[in-house]
C-alpha cells in the first residue's frame, strides 16, 4: 500500500519532469535546427545549382549536367588560379612558421622588458580594420613595382600569417614541459641543440595543427589581396568575388561553380584539420 | 625557469629570436601604418598638410553617412548573434550525442567564408528560392520576401557568420567552467535559473565581452557581402565600400585610408563602450584552483 | 526545524539507500549497493580509485539520476527529487568556492537561496565562519585563501544551510600530510559537536578508521564489507578488504587438524602453522589465511612453532621501521615491517615468528 502510492508519486513527477524538460528545450532545438538547416540548405543549393541545367522556381532542378562546371573551369582559367592560390598560400604558410616559431619560444618561456607590450603588438593587426594597414601597403606596393607579382602576393599573406601563427603557437609552447629543456641543458645539450633536438620535436604536431589552420585563413585572405593583385596575379576568391560583383553578367549555374571551386579545397581542409587535431586529441590521450 | 636567466647575456641572445617574426612586421605592418595615417593629412596628389580629407568626409553626406549606415547594419546584428549563439552554445553544453557535429555545422560558415555564404545565400533565399517556397507552402508567406540585394542581404549574410565566430569562442568558453561550481550551487538551493544568473554567468562574464568586440571589430570592416547580397548604392553602403572604391576607382588612396581611419576611430570607441558595460563584475579566471 | 548545535543542523536523518545501481552505457559505476545510515552517523565510503564513491555520493546529492534502486532520506523517498530541494551539504573534493564571490557571499549563498531574512543570514554566516574559525577572513576571495583555508570555507558553505545530510568526497586529498592530520581533528569535532549525518568518501584507510562510526569498503561499484572501524580493522571478511586495510601476506592451504584453542593449517607450499580457532571453521575447510607486515616479528635461534625461516631479499629503511621482503623457506614472498632502528641488510637468514593471535582466515575472492 505504502510503496504502491510511492511509485505512483514517482511516475506522476516523472511524467510532469519529462513534459517540462522537453518543453523548455523545445525553443533550443527549433533555434539549433534552423540555423543548421539554413546552413545546409545553402551549401546543397550551391551543388545543385552549379550541376543543373535549368532551375526556376521548382524544389529541385530540372536536370543535371557538368557542363557549366567544365565551362567555368575553360572559362575562366580556374586551375591557374588554384594553383596560384595554393602555391602563395603553402610558401606563406611555411614561411610564418618559421619565422614565428623562434618568437613564440621567446614569448612563451622568458620574461623581458615590454613583453606583453610586444605581444600587444603582435596583436594590434586583428584590432585594427585591414583597410587601415592594407590600402597604404598597396601603394608602397605599387610604388616599389611589387604589385601584381607572385613575390609581392606571398609578402602580403605574411601580414596574415605572422601574427595568427604567433597567437597560435605561444600556448602550444606554453604546454610543453620545461622541465624537458632543463634536463638537456643539464645534460650538455647547448641552446641550438636543445631548441632543435627538444623544442621543435615535441612542436611538430602543434605545428602540423597550426599549419593548417594558418593555410585555411590565409586562403580566405581578401582585402589585402584584392587590393594589390593584378587581373592575372590574383587567387581564387579574388577572381571569384570580381566575377560575382560584376552581377548580371554570367548565369547562376556559373557562379555556383566558382564558388564550388572555392568551397572544395576548404572543406578539404577543413576535414583534414579535424582529422588531425582528433589524431592528436588521442596521441595526447584526451 | 624565469630566475636563471636574468643574466644579461643569455637575455640579449633570447629576445633576438624575436626579430625573425618581428622585422618583417615592422616593415609590412606598422610601417606601412604610419605611412598610412600621413596619407590622410594629404590632399591627393598634392604635397601640403591639410585637413581637407577629414573635413571632406565629415560635410560630403555620401562619406558621413556611412558611419551611420554601418553601425545600423553592425550592432543589431552583432547583438542577434550573440543572443542565439548564446543560446546555441548554452543549450549544447549537455552532453547530447553527435554533439560535434552539431557544433560542426553551427561553425560551418566561418570556414567557408563571406564569398561563399553570399553565393548560398543568393540562392537560397531568392524569391523563388528553397526559402521563400517552403514559407510560402507553409502559408507563413504569401509572397516572396525581398531578402537579396538590399539590407537584409547583408544583414542574413552578417548574423551567419557572426553566430558561427561567436558560437565557435563560447563553446571553448563554456567548457572552461568546472561544472562543479553550478553543481554546488545547485546543491546549495538554487535552482536552474539562479543558477546560472547568481554563478554561471559572472563567471563567463568577461569573455562573453571580449567576443562580442572581437566580432563586431570583424563586423566593421563588412565588404564582400555588402556589394554582392547587399545594395551597395545605398542601404549597404558601409565604410568599405566608399574606402574601396575610392582607392580603386579614383585611386584617392589619402580619401579611401582617411575612410579607414575613420573607421578604426568608430571601431574604438564601440570599444570603449563594450569596455565600460563590462567593466562592473568579476574578471579572471574560472576554472578551479587549488 | 528547531536549531539543536552551533551551526543548527538537523540531528534526526537517517539515509537508506536500497539496491541503488548506476550504469553508464557499459560500465556499472555502481551495482546493486544497499547501505542503511543511521541519523547522525559518520559513515565513510573507503575504496580503490575508480570503484564508484563519487557516483554514489552524485546520486545522493542529485547530480546523478539512480539507474535503478531507491534513496530515501528518514524512509522518505528523495532520488525523484530535484537537487536545490534534498537539503543535501557538499564539499567537493576541489571546493568549486565560487571565485567571483567573497568568502562571506560564498558562505551566505546557500542562505539568499532560502531567502533568508537579511539579519538571520548575517548572524549565521558568521556562526559558521567562527564554527570553522575563519570569521577574520569574510571580505577575502577564495584565491586569497591557503587550501586548508578553502577546505574549512567550503565546509562552512555546505554547514550554514543546516543540511539534512552533509556529503564530503576526499576534501583532505588536496593538503599536504601535516594539514591532513590537522584538518581531520577538526572535522572530528565538528562531528561530534554536530552530530550531523555524514558521508564521507576517501580511499585512505587511515583517515576513514579515525574519523567514522560506520565503514564501507567499495570495490568495483559493490561493497565488500559494512562495519564499524574496529569489525573492519580486525575481521575483514574477505581478502579484498583485508589486503585494502593492510593485510599484505597470505597464504592458501586447508585446515589440517587441531591442538588445543588452534586449528593446525597447512599451506599449499607445506607451510604449517597454528591459529586461533573460531566458529566459522571446521577442520578440512580450505582457508586463506593472512597477517599484516608489522604482526610478524624477528626472532632470534632456531625455529619453533609458527616461525619460519628466509633471507632478506630486499630492505627498505624508513625512519623509525624497517619494511622487509623475505623469501620463506617455503618459496613465500613476504613482507615485515618492524619497528626500531636496527636494520638488517639484504641477504641476512632470519627467524620469522608468525603469531597464532594475529593470523586470520578470510574467504577468497
Ligand atoms: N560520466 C561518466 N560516464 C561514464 N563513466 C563514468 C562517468 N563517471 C564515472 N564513470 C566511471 O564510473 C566508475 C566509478 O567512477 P567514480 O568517479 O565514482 O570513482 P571514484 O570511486 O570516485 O574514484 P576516485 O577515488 O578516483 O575519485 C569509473 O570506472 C568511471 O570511469
Ligand atoms: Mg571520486
Amino acid at each position: 500500500m505504502h510503496a504502491g502510492s510511492r511509485t505512483v508519486r514517482t511516475h506522476r513527477y516523472k511524467w510532469r519532469q519529462i513534459l517540462w524538460n522537453f518543453l523548455k528545450a523545445l525553443p533550443f532545438w527549433l533555434l539549433i535546427g534552423g540555423f543548421i538547416l539554413i546552413i545546409l540548405g545553402m551549401t546543397v543549393t550551391v551543388f545543385l545549382s552549379a550541376f543543373s541545367t535549368h532551375w526556376f522556381g521548382t524544389v529541385l532542378p530540372a536536370g543535371f549536367t557538368f557542363s557549366w562546371f567544365t565551362k567555368a573551369w575553360s572559362e575562366y582559367d580556374i586551375w591557374l588560379y588554384f594553383k596560384l592560390s595554393l602555391e602563395t598560400t603553402f610558401i606563406a604558410t611555411a614561411i610564418s612558421l618559421v619565422l614565428s616559431v623562434p618568437g613564440a619560444y621567446v614569448f612563451a618561456r622568458r620574461d623581458f622588458p615590454l613583453k606583453s607590450f610586444l605581444l600587444g603588438f603582435y596583436q594590434l593587426p586583428f584590432m585594427l580594420p585591414e583597410l587601415a594597414y592594407a590600402l597604404p601597403v598597396a601603394a608602397i606596393f605599387y610604388k616599389l613595382g611589387l604589385a601584381e607579382t607572385f613575390t609581392g602576393l606571398i609578402i602580403v599573406q605574411l601580414l596574415v600569417g605572422i601574427p595568427f601563427s604567433m597567437v597560435i603557437l605561444i600556448p602550444f609552447i606554453e604546454a610543453l614541459d620545461p622541465r624537458l629543456e632543463i634536463a638537456a641543458q643539464s645534460l650538455g645539450a647547448d641552446r641550438l641543440r636543445m631548441f632543435s633536438r627538444i623544442v621543435v620535436p615535441q612542436l611538430i604536431p602543434g605545428i602540423t595543427a597550426s599549419a593548417i589552420n594558418i593555410f585555411i585563413r590565409m586562403f580566405g585572405a581578401f582585402v589585402v589581396i584584392l587590393l594589390i593583385s593584378g587581373p592575372k596575379m590574383q587567387t581564387l576568391n579574388v577572381m571569384v568575388f570580381s566575377v560575382l560583383s560584376a552581377t548580371g553578367s554570367q548565369p547562376q549555374p556559373m557562379l555556383d561553380s566558382l564558388t564550388l571551386s572555392l568551397m572544395l579545397p576548404l572543406l578539404l581542409f577543413t576535414f583534414l584539420s579535424m582529422w588531425v587535431s582528433r589524431r592528436l586529441q588521442r596521441r595526447v590521450g584526451k | 625557469m624565469k630566475a636563471d636567466h636574468q643574466d644579461t647575456g643569455h637575455f640579449q641572445k633570447d629576445t633576438l629570436l624575436l626579430l625573425p617574426s618581428l622585422l618583417p612586421l615592422l616593415l609590412i605592418f606598422l610601417y606601412p601604418l604610419i605611412q598610412g595615417i600621413l596619407l590622410t593629412l594629404h590632399k591627393n596628389g598634392e604635397a601640403g598638410f591639410t585637413f581637407y580629407n577629414y573635413i571632406q568626409f565629415f560635410t560630403v553626406r555620401d562619406f558621413s553617412n556611412t558611419i551611420f549606415r554601418t553601425l545600423v547594419l553592425v550592432i543589431p546584428s552583432s547583438i542577434l548573434e550573440m543572443t542565439l549563439a548564446f543560446a546555441m552554445a548554452y543549450h549544447l553544453r549537455k552532453p547530447i550525442r553527435g554533439k560535434g557535429l552539431l557544433n560542426g555545422l553551427i561553425m560551418f560558415p566561418l570556414t567557408l567564408g563571406p564569398l561563399i555564404v553570399a553565393v548560398g545565400m543568393i540562392d537560397f533565399f531568392k524569391p523563388n528560392g528553397w526559402f521563400n517556397l517552403f514559407l510560402m507552402h507553409l502559408g507563413i508567406l504569401h509572397q516572396p520576401a525581398q531578402l537579396l540585394y538590399n539590407f537584409w542581404g547583408t544583414f542574413i549574410s552578417l548574423t551567419i557568420l557572426g553566430v558561427g565566430f561567436i558560437f565557435s569562442n563560447l563553446v571553448g568558453l563554456m567548457d572552461s567552467i568546472d561544472p562543479s561550481f553550478e553543481q554546488a550551487a545547485r546543491s546549495l538551493g538554487a535552482n536552474g535559473f539562479q543558477t546560472f544568473i547568481r554563478v554561471f554567468y559572472p563567471l563567463i562574464r568577461s569573455g562573453v565581452w571580449n567576443i562580442f568586440s572581437l566580432n563586431v571589430i570583424m563586423q566593421l570592416a563588412v565588404y564582400s557581402s555588402a556589394i554582392i547580397v547587399g545594395n551597395p548604392a545605398s542601404s549597404t553602403r558601409v565604410f568599405s565600400v566608399v574606402a574601396f572604391e575610392q582607392a580603386m576607382q579614383y585611386f584617392n588612396y589619402n580619401m579611401a585610408e582617411t575612410i579607414a581611419v575613420i573607421m578604426a576611430a568608430v571601431q574604438f570607441i564601440c570599444l570603449g563602450v563594450v569596455h565600460y558595460i563590462r567593466k562592473k563584475g568579476y574578471v579572471g579566471s574560472a576554472s578551479t584552483f587549488k | 526545524m528547531s536549531p539543536q548545535n552551533p551551526a543548527g543542523a538537523q540531528t534526526s536523518t537517517s539515509v537508506q539507500i536500497e539496491h541503488v545501481t548506476k550504469r553508464f552505457g557499459n560500465t556499472t559505476a555502481v551495482n546493486d549497493v544497499s547501505l542503511n545510515i543511521k541519523s547522525g552517523e559518520f559513515m565513510s565510503l573507503l575504496g580503490p580509485s575508480g570503484c564508484g564513491k563519487t557516483t554514489l555520493l552524485s546520486m545522493i546529492l542529485g547530480i546523478l539520476d539512480v539507474t535503478d534502486g531507491e534513496i530515501s532520506f528518514n524512509a522518505t523517498r528523495v532520488d525523484d527529487i530535484p537537487m536545490h530541494k534534498r537539503d543535501v551539504g557538499m564539499v567537493f573534493q576541489n571546493y568549486a568556492l565560487f571565485p567571483h564571490m567573497s568568502i562571506r557571499n560564498n558562505v551566505g549563498f546557500g542562505l539568499d537561496m532560502r531567502k533568508v531574512p537579511k539579519k538571520e543570514r548575517e548572524k549565521r554566516v558568521e556562526d559558521a565562519l567562527s564554527l570553522v574559525q575563519l570569521e577574520t577572513l569574510a571580505e577575502r576571495y577564495p584565491k586569497q585563501l591557503s587550501g586548508g583555508q578553502q577546505q574549512r570555507v567550503a565546509l562552512a558553505r555546505a554547514l550554514v544551510v543546516r543540511p539534512k545530510v552533509l556529503l564530503l568526497d576526499e576534501p583532505l586529498s588536496n593538503l599536504d600530510a601535516k594539514l591532513r592530520k590537522e584538518m581531520r581533528i577538526q572535522l572530528k569535532r565538528l562531528h561530534q559537536d554536530l552530530g550531523i549525518t555524514t558521508i564521507y568518501v576517501t580511499h585512505d584507510q587511515e583517515e576513514a578508521l579515525s574519523l567514522s562510526t560506520q565503514v564501507a569498503v567499495m570495490s568495483q561499484g559493490v561493497v565488500q564489507q559494512i562495519g564499524t572501524p574496529q569489525e573492519i580493522f580486525l575481521h575483514p571478511c574477505n581478502q579484498f578488504v583485508a589486503n585494502f586495510i593492510g593485510y599484505a601476506n597470505f597464504f592458501e592451504g586447508r585446515l589440517e587438524g587441531e591442538s588445543g584453542d588452534n586449528f593446525i593449517f597447512r599451506s599449499e607450499d607445506g607451510l604449517v602453522l597454528a591459529t586461533k580457532k573460531d566458529q566459522a571453521h571446521s577442520v578440512g575447510d580450505s582457508v586463506l589465511l593472512t597477517i599484516k607486515p608489522e604482526n610478524i616479528k624477528l626472532v632470534e635461534g632456531l625455529s619453533g612453532r609458527n616461525s619460519v625461516g628466509g633471507r632478506v631479499v630486499v630492505s627498505d629503511y624508513v625512519g623509525n621501521t624497517t619494511g622487509y621482503e623475505v623469501l620463506s623457506e617455503f618459496g613465500d614472498h613476504l613482507k615485515v615491517n618492524v619497528l626500531g632502528f636496527e636494520s638488517f641488510p639484504e641477504g641476512t637468514e632470519l627467524t620469522l615468528y608468525l603469531d597464532p593471535a594475529h593470523l586470520l582466515m578470510v574467504a577468497k575472492e
